[in-house]
């Protein structure tokens, strides 16, 4: 048996497991004997299926065994975020409404990737319904491990959220693909703060099916990995038009991502570079631009000139959205009934004032309130209005250039507790990645190097709808220069 | 309105939490969209799928009684079963018996 190195991506552990090099249960034993090692120091998994994944790795084996052909991801080990549904384990969405609820069946990009031979060994914590830039708003306490979340580069700060648990991880470790959901940044923020790549896709690409609603024409489910590489192959087994979500599409995903032509016309949108973007994270982003300039990009400066009002427009369509999806947990349908109610909305109240955790309340009672009569012209229609204006700000910037580059964040990751007390302080972390999601379109955070205190900064890609496959590309060429994807930090004693 | 319980002690920071946010989203009063409206949808493509039947057990499809009912935590073989929501006092009391 030859293992992996500690670094190598899921595509290698894939090629490895098909030439005979390594098995399936091989690997899955050694990555869970690592999840558990980083588990007492991060926190990052709430549910581990070590029997399971060993059997399903037994299985796969065996096939292989047989002569069948390895599967793309054969042999991968693959976690999945707490808000996507698994039939293995509870999906709770890190909230105590839902703890204890086992869903009848998996989200369809589960489904993807089980189809596609990866090994599902565990589900992530995350901000509760998936409402936080932390990963502090969980109500799930992670077995084994701190009370919440933390960055494997430094377990004093937070991994960034809410795919803060899959996003530590994939910091931690190599190998391994994780699902996340990314509503106005949840993947591109915490991959930027753990040193990994991580992918929003293009709005509908991926079926929301089994996602725990927060923002229905916002979230999207997306993966991170180690590479581009890893990312893209983790898109391919995910992604497509599903009879199970009506807003899903099929977007143009040709086989190998090496054939993907490599988009030349960069460009720089000036509005994300602004006060608040730490010089350090301006000099490692223009310090990418540059890397992809000398190997022949053509850059050119761009604007985006509703950038501006994108944070305050998310405030108010997010939380009107989370407000309609989370009505259906009142005790009744969904989430544990309040003791003795007295009567209906009574037992409505209590049961949502019991289960929902402090931010989630804050959030639904804004959304309530944008969404009432006398304020919808006022807010949500106005932020509506404004969201179409951001949304043609992209499709007019990308008749001119292929893929942006921008920092994911303007600020390195911040240490536990620091931003708790200030909610309004947490919601500008999103300043950089909300508008994507607003437009729909497809981004990718990529590692660029770690700061003077050692701690990982991420850039971001973005694209024209569909051209996922040309921001990976990009992605992929610029790892192709540089070394920034494979650091890892020290494993712990 | 959202049917949350909101205790006395956390009302004041609500406030001061939604007098912040508030002011700034205000910020979208700036721009003028009065004028120049286009008529780009919130998001791309047709989110109505096509009108027509699908098959018990295909994507998308109905789900048959038995494997709908399989899914709840407590069924009969034709219901749901949950508990009971008003008591019989509050029952009586509205006369609904």
């Amino acid at each position: 048996m030859t293992l992996p190195e500690r670094d190598a991506s899921a595509l290698e552990v894939r090629n490895m497991v098909a030439a005979g090099d390594v098995t399936c249960a091989e690997v899955v034993a050694a990555y869970l004997d690592e999840a558990t090692r980083w588990q007492s120091r991060l926190g990052c998994l709430v549910e581990t299926f070590g029997d399971d994944a060993r059997t399903v790795a037994r299985a796969a084996d065996a096939r292989l065994a047989r002569g069948e052909p390895a599967r793309p991801l054969e042999g991968v080990p693959f976690t999945a975020k707490a808000n996507i549904a698994t039939k293995l384990g509870e999906t709770s969405a890190g909230s105590a409404m839902l703890r204890g609820f086992v869903a009848p069946e998996d989200a369809t990009a589960v489904r993807g990737m089980l189809d596609a031979g990866a090994i599902l060994v565990g589900k992530t914590n995350c901000d509760e319904f998936a409402m936080g830039s932390s990963c502090e708003n969980s109500a799930l306490v992670p077995p084994g491990g701190p009370r919440t979340t933390r960055n494997p580069w430094d377990v004093a700060r937070v991994p960034g959220g809410s795919s803060g648990g899959g996003a530590a991880l994939a910091g931690a470790t190599g190998w391994a693909i994780h699902l996340g959901s990314d509503t106005g940044g949840s993947i591109r923020q915490p991959a930027a703060f753990c040193g990994v790549t991580g992918h929003k896709p293009t709005y509908g690409a991926v079926s929301r099916s089994g996602l725990v609603a927060f923002g229905s024409s916002l979230d999207q489910v997306g993966p991170f990995g180690r590479t581009a590489g890893d990312v893209y192959a983790a898109l391919q087994a995910i992604a497509g038009r599903d009879g199970l979500d009506s807003t899903s599409k099929d977007i143009e995903l040709p086989g190998d991502l090496g054939s993907v032509p490599t988009p030349r016309r960069i460009g720089v949108p000036r509005e994300y570079f602004v006060d608040g973007v730490t010089p350090e994270i301006e000099r490692r982003t223009r310090h990418v631009i540059a890397t992809l300039a000398a190997d022949g990009c053509e850059v050119v400066d761009v604007s985006l000139p509703h950038t501006r009002y994108a944070n305050a427009c998310y405030q108010v369509v997010s939380t009107a959205e989370a407000s309609s999806n989370l009505a259906r947990y009142d005790g009744v349908r969904f989430g544990p009934r309040s003791e003795s109610p007295g009567d209906l909305e009574a037992l409505y109240q209590g049961s949502r004032g019991d289960g929902f955790g402090a931010e989630v309340k804050r959030r639904i009672l804004l959304g309530t309130f944008v969404l009432s009569a006398g304020y919808a012209d006022e807010y949500y229609e106005r932020a509506l209005a404004v969201r179409r204006r951001i949304r043609s700000d992209f499709v007019r910037v990308f008749e001119a250039v292929d893929v942006l580059i921008c920092p994911t964040s303007p600020i390195a990751p911040f240490r536990v507790g620091e931003r708790v007390t200030d909610p309004l302080a947490l919601y500008a972390c999103d300043v950089l990645t909300v508008a994507a999601n607003l437009a729909g379109v497809p981004a990718t955070s990529i590692p660029a190097g770690l700061d003077s205190d050692g701690l990982p900064i991420g850039v971001q890609l973005i694209g024209a709808d569909g051209a996922d496959a040309s921001v990976l590309a990009l992605a992929d060429r610029y790892q192709s220069l540089c070394d920034d994807h494979r650091r890892l930090p020290e494993v712990p004693a | 309105m959202s049917m949350l319980r909101v205790d006395d002690g956390e009302i004041d920071g609500l406030v001061e939490h939604f007098s912040r946010v508030l002011d700034f989203v205000e910020l979208l009063g700036e721009v003028d969209i009065s004028v120049g409206a286009d008529r780009l949808p919130v998001v791309d493509g047709d989110a109505l799928r096509p009108d027509v039947t699908r098959e018990a057990g295909a994507p998308g499809g109905p789900l048959d009684r038995s494997g709908l009912l399989g899914r709840a935590p407590l069924a009969s073989d034709e219901a749901f079963l949950v508990p009971r929501v008003v008591s019989r006092r509050e029952r009586g009391k509205a006369g609904s018996e």
